[in-house]
């Protein structure tokens, strides 16, 4: 069972501590009011961070732009890009020169630790741990160990020398206030639209970006976030042209798309549990050999049943004999008396068998299939010791006695 | 009319022997004949039932116990321990005058099965089915615990048993793998679907699409084996967005359909040895289990296998058994021919000849016997007795001491249970019923695989199959353009609480995969399936060879009671999560 429960019960330092001391891999999700964060572990240490509903303007970017790495057009620029031609967003940051592999390394560990921050500042929610044999991180991370991670915590995280970029508010509206600069202009309360490139923990999650309604109807414990829809450029520039704001990819996801996929594959899934509960029932030497080519086999095991079947019956009928003196007239006379069971009278497949009983013999078939091999059989009593009269002539026992006379 | 042919040719060999068989009963053939006093013997046993019968009905116990003396002692001059049908047939009488509320005649009768055959699975059915009639379900759930019990004991029902446990097991590994195929669709079906399209939206409507990802994944259902393929086509696709521990589960699935039918042929071929008549015949024989057609069966395992020693010493030692010395001798001569090491063989040799009154003869055979195993302490004690009918007290003695030596205490069971000085034996062609069922395998193996229909290559077929499968999902998991594994991913399938928590206890397996343990969630699935094929598996496997069905329902009772309890835990673990 996963290891999971209420933020309320579990302090999210306290979820930490207990998956760094597991030496868990996998994936811890948080899921509150109205953001989703996934903590990557890769034994018990913290190789990511990401927030689904977070756009990597609002993540990443924001991080990059306080540091002075990359400004807030560029890095828009950048996504522009990156959601028209394909490819992962901290590339294009690399293969553009922007910044270096080493600068993209801090920026991720910097955003990491803003993201922890966020999610100490929740005093409501839910966790699970999805743990796993393998998780996807940035090649060359450095894990950051948990105890580590929360004695930087406590002292918050390292902020970057430059922080005339304002900070989006957290969208719990409970951050820390280290985490809020006071220059920032804040959304208060704003929940941005997610992006389809929302990071690592997004891709091995499957999270897709939702809208709120999406949110509400997959996750009905969760009370609908009572705040206005997002403004995403809330902290931008004032002055950015309307056009551009319209034209930015994350705002032209086709939801629809994204999210049709989910209903073929369940429906597919539960297509073929319906398919192997018919199969196992109707044909299950079908089930269990497959192959046409292998039909030998099957034949052979459908034989060696009908076999076993045969041998019971002829069981019973006998008995009946040795009761009656005579054949039962039908196999349900051997079913009232218990000497057969209430199915046996048909093979699995539901395909009757035909009993026809004469006085001293009976005939055993498959109804609709008697033929010259071993699916018919005809018994009878002789050579039966104790069923046949013939078999030990009367006169055996009217033998006189010897007498002797001395 | 292939499947005819075929069916026609694998049952035309037993048609054959049987027909051989009951042609050479007619007959009186050499190797089992009776003689009149053994017929006579067999005549007394059935007038004795017939009165038993008759004195059932007029409810005269003194002459029922007459009767029953008689069955036994008939018996017992036969050799033999038991009369298993008779057991059976006083058993049903016992329920159907319980049935008509006669509990005193039920009581007597079901003491007659014991007696006839004691310790048979039958007779506790039996009187668990009278104690139903009476409503005491205490003791019938008692006794029919008890006839289970019982039924381990005997071997044929043990090796029934064994053998549909193979196949229910078999049968829960399959399905728990296709269901957890199926579950691994509900969890990353998302991703594979997602990504797929992703790809295909840059060169064709979604719609176009949408269908050709549905004809990707069903189009197997256009093979023979539409199930599987489809299982196999999934496992390929599924394969790149699979963590390690799951790619391991579904290779291990795609080796199990492969390796299935192979170990079903193979049991199958045991299946039908062992429940061939001479070789129950044989077992009986060995058990001393004296049934209706023993000797004509004994008489058809001689001429399915007339060249096994193995058959000629157990018949020879029915024979012996039976008195019949003159028949035992020339037998026992034809298996000291053949296994010269034989010292049983020639122990029992010497017997015949010591009854036959051949005394030098029976020391000789004794001697070779003894040569062999100086330990057989049969051969010692046999030959004490040789010596003493030719008044050679000494080595008599000497030869007595030996055995008491080597097992004093069955030595003085011989002594106080053969006061007419009779020899005792080894019997061990009686034991040899093992030997004869891997003779008769190999000899039916050897007709299977010679019929012009039959090739290995076929049989073997679907092992290169599950290689090439798992083959094959390793290459499409490691050659898969990387835009297709974006979303590789576990999406968060079922939500957190409310009917996702109904959701998750009731469908096994999906909450496991979800958290990534995939193995939990195989066996989740592997305990509900098997629980769901307890009832199955009496009503589609082998059928066990007992005479008197136990209450019906039972399996059931199992199944749902498994169930219920399987589906309380998870509900528990899952709330207290």
């Amino acid at each position: 069972m996963a290891y999971q429960g209420s933020l309320s019960d579990s302090p999210f330092p306290e979820v930490l501590q207990h998956v760094g001391r597991t030496a868990g891999t996998g994936i811890l999700t948080l899921q509150g009011r109205d953001e989703i964060i996934g903590v990557t572990f890769l034994d018990g240490e913290v190789v990511s961070v990401d927030a689904v509903n977070q756009p990597p303007e609002d993540g990443l970017g924001y991080v990059l732009a306080v540091s002075g790495l990359v400004s807030r057009e560029d890095f828009s620029v950048l996504v522009a890009e990156n959601q028209a031609g394909g490819g992962r967003v901290i590339d294009l940051l690399v293969e553009r020169g922007y910044i270096n592999r080493r600068q993209l390394l801090e920026a991720l560990r910097q955003q990491t630790l803003r993201l922890c921050a966020e999610a100490c500042s929740w005093e409501s929610g839910q966790f699970r741990f999805y743990r796993g044999d393998q998780v996807s991180y940035e090649h060359g991370i450095e894990p950051i160990n948990v105890d580590d991670l929360l004695a930087k915590l406590a002292v918050g995280p390292e902020r970057p020398a430059a922080a005339a970029v304002a900070e989006p508010e957290p969208a719990a509206s409970r951050a820390p206030a280290w985490l809020t600069p006071d220059a920032m202009p804040s959304p208060s309360g704003a929940r941005p639209l997610a992006a389809p490139d929302a990071g690592p923990a997004v891709e091995i999650l499957g999270l897709e970006p939702r809208t709120p309604k999406a949110l509400a109807v997959e996750m009905p414990a969760m009370a609908p976030p009572a705040v206005e829809m997002p403004d995403p450029e809330a902290w931008r520039d004032e002055d950015e042209p309307a056009g551009r704001r319209r034209s930015r990819p994350w705002l032209d996801v086709d939801w629809t798309a994204v999210r049709a996929p989910q209903l073929p594959g369940r429906l597919l899934g539960i297509g073929l549990l319906v398919a192997l509960a018919a199969l196992v029932l109707l044909a299950p030497d079908r089930f269990l050999v497959p192959l046409e080519a292998q039909e030998r086999i099957r034949t052979g095991m459908a034989s060696e049943v009908l076999s076993s079947l045969f041998g019971k019956v002829d069981r019973a009928a006998k008995t009946y004999f040795l009761l009656r003196g005579r054949f039962p007239a039908d196999l349900r006379e051997l079913i009232a008396l218990d000497l057969l069971a209430p199915g046996d009278d048909r093979l699995a497949d539901d395909r009757r068998l035909s009993y026809t009983a004469a006085p001293v013999s009976y005939l055993l078939a498959i109804e609709g299939e008697a033929r010259l091999d071993a699916s018919t059989r005809t018994e009878t009593i002789s050579g039966n010791f104790l069923l046949d009269p013939e078999f030990s002539p009367p006169e055996l026992l009217a033998t006189p006695p010897l007498v002797l006379l001395d | 009319m292939k499947r005819t042919r075929r069916s026609v040719a694998l049952s035309l060999s037993w048609i054959l022997v049987l027909a051989a068989g009951s042609c050479l009963a007619a007959a009186a053939p050499e190797d089992f004949h009776l003689s009149r006093d053994t017929r006579s013997t067999l005549a007394a046993i059935q007038q004795d039932w017939s009165e038993w019968l008759a004195a059932y009905e007029l409810n005269d116990g003194e002459a029922q116990d007459l009767a029953l003396e008689g069955l036994v002692d008939g018996a017992a001059e036969l050799g033999m321990k038991v009369l298993p049908e008779l057991s059976l047939a006083a058993a049903v009488r016992a329920v159907e005058s319980a049935g008509v509320g006669d509990r005193q005649r039920a009581l007597r009768a079901l003491e007659a099965a014991e007696r006839l055959d004691p310790g048979r699975p039958e007779t506790s059915f039996a009187s668990a089915a009278i104690h139903r009639l009476e409503g005491s379900w205490g003791r019938f759930l008692g006794e029919t615990a008890r006839g289970y019990v019982r039924a381990l004991g005997v071997p044929a029902m043990r090796r029934a048993w064994r053998h549909n446990l193979v196949l229910w097991l078999l049968t829960t590994l399959l399905l728990a793998g296709c269901a957890y195929v199926a579950i691994l669709m509900l969890v990353r079906g998302p991703a594979l679907v997602g990504s797929l399209l992703k790809a295909l939206r840059r060169h064709l409507p979604v719609p176009v699409g949408v269908a050709l990802i549905l004809a990707l994944l069903v189009w197997p259902l256009l093979l023979p084996a539409r199930v599987q393929a489809v299982v196999l086509n999934w496992i390929i696709l599924l394969w790149a967005y699979c963590v390690r521990s799951e790619r391991w589960v579904l290779g291990c699935l795609l080796l199990a359909f492969g390796l299935t039918p192979i170990v079903l042929d193979e049991q199958r071929r045991q299946v039908g040895v062992e429940m061939a008549s001479p070789v129950r015949a044989a077992e009986d024989a060995r058990d001393g289990r004296l049934g209706g057609t023993v000797f004509g069966d004994l008489q058809r395992l001689a001429i399915v296998l007339p060249d096994s020693t193995a058959v000629l010493h157990l018949i020879a030692d029915q024979h012996r058994r039976m008195g019949q010395c003159d028949q035992a001798r020339g037998l026992y001569e034809r298996v000291v021919e053949r296994e010269p090491r034989n010292a049983g063989a020639w122990v029992d040799l010497g017997s015949c000849r010591f009854l036959g009154g051949e005394y030098g003869q029976a020391i000789e055979s004794y001697r070779r016997g003894v040569a062999i195993d100086p330990d057989l302490a049969q051969a010692h004690f046999n030959l004490s007795l040789a010596f003493s009918e030719l008044y050679r007290f000494a080595e008599a003695d000497l030869a007595l001491r030996r055995a008491q030596e080597i097992d004093s205490g069955r030595v003085a069971a011989w002594l106080k249970q053969t006061p007419r000085r009779a020899a005792a034996e080894v019997a061990a062609g009686l034991e040899r019923s093992r030997e004869i069922r891997r003779d008769l395998k190999a000899s039916w193996v050897f007709e299977d695989d010679g019929a012009a229909w039959s090739s290995p290559w076929r049989d073997y077929l679907s092992v290169p199959l599950a290689l090439a499968g798992v083959l094959l999902a390793a290459l499409v998991g490691r050659f898969l353009p990387v835009g297709l594994l974006e979303e590789r991913a576990s999406p968060l399938v079922t939500p957190a609480a409310g009917w996702g928590t109904l959701y998750r206890v009731l469908v096994p397996g999906l909450p496991d995969l979800e958290a990534g343990e995939p193995l939990r969630g195989l066996a989740g699935l592997v305990i509900v399936c098997g629980l769901l094929l307890v009832p199955w598996a009496s009503a589609y496997g082998y059928r066990q060879p007992w005479g008197y069905e136990p209450a019906a329902g039972l399996g059931w009772a199992a199944a749902l009671l498994g169930l219920a309890l399987f589906f309380l835990l998870r509900w528990r673990r899952e709330v207290e999560f």
